[in-house]
């Protein structure tokens, strides 16, 4: 199986069908991120297009000694922060992140039901957590980027990582108090 | 930052294994110690794990055919310096536009001294192979004459201009040397000078009328100065744009993350800087830093200026993008609004004018590929000269007085 690397080597020469398997390869992960962040199927559905666009475009000027998932993250980021402006311009509620919500892998049906609802409502949070909490929380902890690795998708320090990360944390913890404290009892 | 906040930022970074062992440690047994911190510290791991929990969801079918659908069809990545060969594509359109805008005219020192006109401006670069051997990766223009000896049915270009611009390629030199890092034994491009000021070049030279010989054509003289006159930054600008346009480098002037705005002459100029932002490359110096040994590049001519860039590379697509410059050197290229009138009586798909130049450029990347046994990255050197631009104002004086 190819690296990223080579399938990036290999896309920037014009092979289209590499290209195609960094997309297969990488297209739960941005669209994920694209539906945790807009909280939305069809507009993660468009910023996912986006952002493969993107990346196709950008291709030529991606550095070979590059992760290339920082650089996808930092692609997805961008695109996100673009259909969140424009949300804004538009006056556009963030909705609910329903309908995409794949179904829990718990046993019973009272029990799927249960995690798929505790899913949906944990999603609800970390969608409405303002911009660079929901960005920070979502790097670290869906997509298990290390400290490092977000400081260089965002642009920032790593300590700036280190006090978003636990300001995104303890408003999440907030937010999710009711439901945890729920199944606590 | 309050103690809450400090405290909440040490758990917080301990759930993540990232605190050092000492502060761990201290943390830990304060955890240990006080059931305040410790109801704390499982609150946000619960949060954490709960986030942690959720499902990756698994992308629409929908979303790759989306994505294909998009993609530009038929396109290759014959431009993966898409922007070094915009920027050299605007340099070579501002070279090629004063001879358009002069309608034959030879300059106004070469009228002076009664020489013929002279070639066309030069358009140089050189590229080092590995191991210390030097050799043409694309050999000289005629290893892809087949491809660019074609008519210069060029609308814009009067038929006498196009003459002389056909002639003048044979002057124009293009010799490739390339570079390739991996056995090159760490050899790097020179140091990078600083970034030329924005307006460097783009400064309009006052003209010497004065210097020159008096047996110039006076009539001669007056109209080159006129048809300098008519060049105006925003002609110039318009010539770049059809220039770019018609190697549909319009997408990459395009892309995100590019800072390159066509807004001014003096732009264009300050694209060198902006080169070196897009791509960590050293730059060469400028006009006076000679190449190495064994690498034919003429030196600048008086009145001539040079830009010098390193762009580094898949070697074939430099091969490519060497192509293109030597035929938009020649004038090659067809404007958009004749290329537009072509396509309209094509099927779709058939390329024209710049599909020429892909054509070319494929017949050089399989000519790599099979001498060197497969792409591998390179380093071009650009030089490009062009001549010294030449202030239409202040208005000549009238022959005569």
């Amino acid at each position: 199986m190819p690296g990223d690397g080579e399938l990036v080597r290999r896309a920037r020469r014009g092979d289209r069908d590499a290209f195609g398997l960094l997309l297969r390869r990488h297209e739960a992960k941005v669209f994920t991120m694209t539906l945790r962040m807009l909280g939305n199927r069809e507009e993660a559905l468009d910023a996912a297009q986006e952002v493969f666009l993107s990346v196709y475009r950008g291709l030529p000027r991606f550095q070979a000694d590059a992760r290339f998932t920082t650089w996808l993250y930092r692609v997805t980021v961008n695109r996100c922060r673009d259909a969140l402006r424009r949300r804004s311009t538009v006056k556009h509620t963030r909705p609910a992140p329903l309908a995409a919500e794949p179904p829990s892998s718990a046993r019973g049906p009272d029990e799927a039901a249960s995690a798929t609802e505790r899913s949906r409502l944990v999603a609800r949070a970390v969608a409405e957590l303002p911009g660079d909490s929901n960005e920070i929380v979502i790097l670290c902890d869906l997509q298990g980027a290390s400290y490092e690795e977000a400081a260089e998708v965002l642009g920032i320090p790593i300590g700036t990582v280190r006090s978003r990360l636990s300001r995104a944390r303890s408003l999440l913890r907030e937010r999710l108090a009711p439901i945890l404290n729920q199944e606590e009892a | 930052m309050s103690d809450l906040e400090a405290l909440r930022e040490q758990l917080s970074a301990l759930l993540d294994g990232v605190l050092a062992e000492e502060e761990a440690r201290l943390v830990r047994a304060r955890i240990e110690a006080d059931a305040s911190v410790r109801a704390e510290y499982e609150a946000l791991r619960a949060t954490v794990e709960a986030v942690r929990a959720l499902p990756a969801v698994p992308a629409p079918e929908e979303l790759s055919a989306r994505v294909a659908a998009a993609l530009p069809r038929g396109r290759r990545f014959l431009l993966p310096l898409g922007l070094v060969a915009a920027a050299a594509a605007i340099l070579a359109a501002v070279l090629i536009a004063p001879h358009l805008a002069n309608q034959g005219q030879p300059p106004p020192e070469e009228l002076a001294r009664g020489e013929p006109p002279s070639p066309a401006p030069a358009l140089a670069a050189e590229k080092e192979t590995v191991d210390g051997e030097r050799r043409p990766m694309v050999g000289p223009s005629s290893a892809v004459q087949p491809d660019l000896r074609q008519p210069t049915d060029n609308a814009d270009v009067p038929s006498e201009e196009a003459s002389k611009l056909r002639d003048s390629a044979a002057a124009a030199s293009a010799t490739t040397t390339l570079v390739e890092p991996d056995q090159a034994g760490g050899e790097k491009p020179p140091e990078a000078p600083a970034p030329p000021p924005a307006d460097e070049g783009a400064r309009l030279q006052p003209a010497d009328p004065g210097a020159k010989d008096k047996r110039a054509d006076p009539e001669a003289r007056l109209a080159y100065l006129k048809a300098l006159e008519q060049l105006k930054p925003d002609a110039v600008m318009s010539r770049i744009r059809e220039a770019a346009a018609d190697a549909r480098f319009s997408g990459a002037l395009a892309a995100e993350e590019t800072e390159v705005q066509l807004m001014s002459l003096e732009e264009v100029v300050s694209l060198r800087a902006t080169l070196a932002r897009v791509y960590p490359v050293p730059l060469p110096g400028r006009a006076g830093d000679r190449p190495k040994e064994g690498v034919t590049i003429p030196a600048p001519r008086p009145g001539q200026r040079e830009l010098g860039m390193w762009v580094e590379g898949d070697a074939a697509e430099l091969a490519s993008l060497r192509v293109f410059l030597d035929r938009l050197a020649r004038g090659e290229l067809r404007p958009p609004t004749e290329r537009r009138a072509r396509e309209e009586t094509k099927e779709e798909g058939a390329d024209a004018g710049g599909g020429d130049a892909v054509a070319a450029g494929g017949a050089v990347r399989e000519e790599a590929a099979s001498k060197r046994g497969g792409a591998k990255k390179s380093r071009l050197h650009l030089r490009l000269l062009y001549p010294e631009p030449v202030d239409p104002s202040p208005p000549p004086e009238p022959p005569g007085r």
